[in-house]
């Protein structure tokens, strides 16, 4: 994408891409790393991207912009909650020396309030951090759960 | 982490990228009085304690402040629970600061 992100966020894993690629696509997996939600991407460009909230309601729409496994995946990202236009995400997969470099960028279209640029911080970070760890331990941990702000 | 976050200069650079995600290294500096080699050297600490995220677009080096390794700390110490009383602590420190006419 030519445009430049609105916000990056990065860990390293001690794992190789294609597990982490794995854990990003496989949506019985997503659970464990997303606060209880289940990820659908399609294959293709053009498919379908969803989220999936615990009880099974539809919390994010969107479609499959760029797909390149391992290494990159990008969506349209429109959430039931906060009223913004959709976002795109992306996440790239890149190898860097023993190590993986995971990032995810976010592309917005309006001014984001504060408070829903925090509660994107803490969550992708706790994202981040529950598949660094389920990526290098191969042990799983029960869901955390994460209210949105009021 | 701690070392790289230990330096007041380094959390003013973290403080301007939390204002304006992706910025260059020229507009990260403007009207701070740092040359660029200095504030080149703190961007390298920053970049390798993971703090700071560098996205190239063509020429340009763009700077991003990254939360994952705070929020990995804080999510070890503070609980969910006690988050909300931190913050609220946080804010009553900075009012009381203001008040005084001092800044942190």
């Amino acid at each position: 994408m030519d445009r430049k992100p609105d916000r990056v966020l990065l860990t390293f894993i001690a794992a190789p891409p294609e597990k982490a690629w794995a854990l990003l696509t496989d949506p019985d997996r997503t659970p464990e790393w997303f606060m209880g939600h289940r990820m659908e991407v399609g294959q293709a460009i053009g498919d379908r991207f969803q989220v999936l909230a615990p009880g099974g309601k539809l919390h994010i729409r969107g479609e499959v912009l760029a797909i390149d496994p391992p290494r990159r995946l990008m969506v349209s990202w429109q959430d039931s909650i906060t009223g913004l236009p959709p976002i795109e995400v992306e996440w790239l997969i890149e190898s860097a020396g023993e190590a993986t470099r995971l990032t995810v960028h976010e592309y917005h279209h309006a001014e984001v309030p504060e408070k829903w640029l925090k509660a994107g911080r803490e969550g992708w970070s706790l994202i981040l951090a529950v598949m660094k760890t389920m990526l290098e331990t191969g042990k799983s941990f029960p869901p955390v759960k994460m209210e949105p702000p009021q | 982490m701690f070392r790289a976050l230990a330096d007041p200069v380094r959390r003013r650079l973290l403080d301007r990228l939390r204002e304006r995600p992706g910025q260059t290294l020229g507009a990260l500096i403007a009207g701070l009085p740092m040359s660029r080699q200095a504030a080149s050297k703190h961007l390298a600490m920053l970049e390798a304690a993971n703090l700071v995220a560098v996205v190239r677009k063509g020429r340009e080096k763009l700077h991003y402040l990254n939360p994952v390794p705070i929020q990995e700390i804080a999510a070890r110490w503070i609980g969910a629970f006690e988050r909300e009383r931190v913050a609220s602590l946080v804010a009553l420190k900075q009012r009381l600061e203001k008040e005084n006419g001092s800044e942190t």
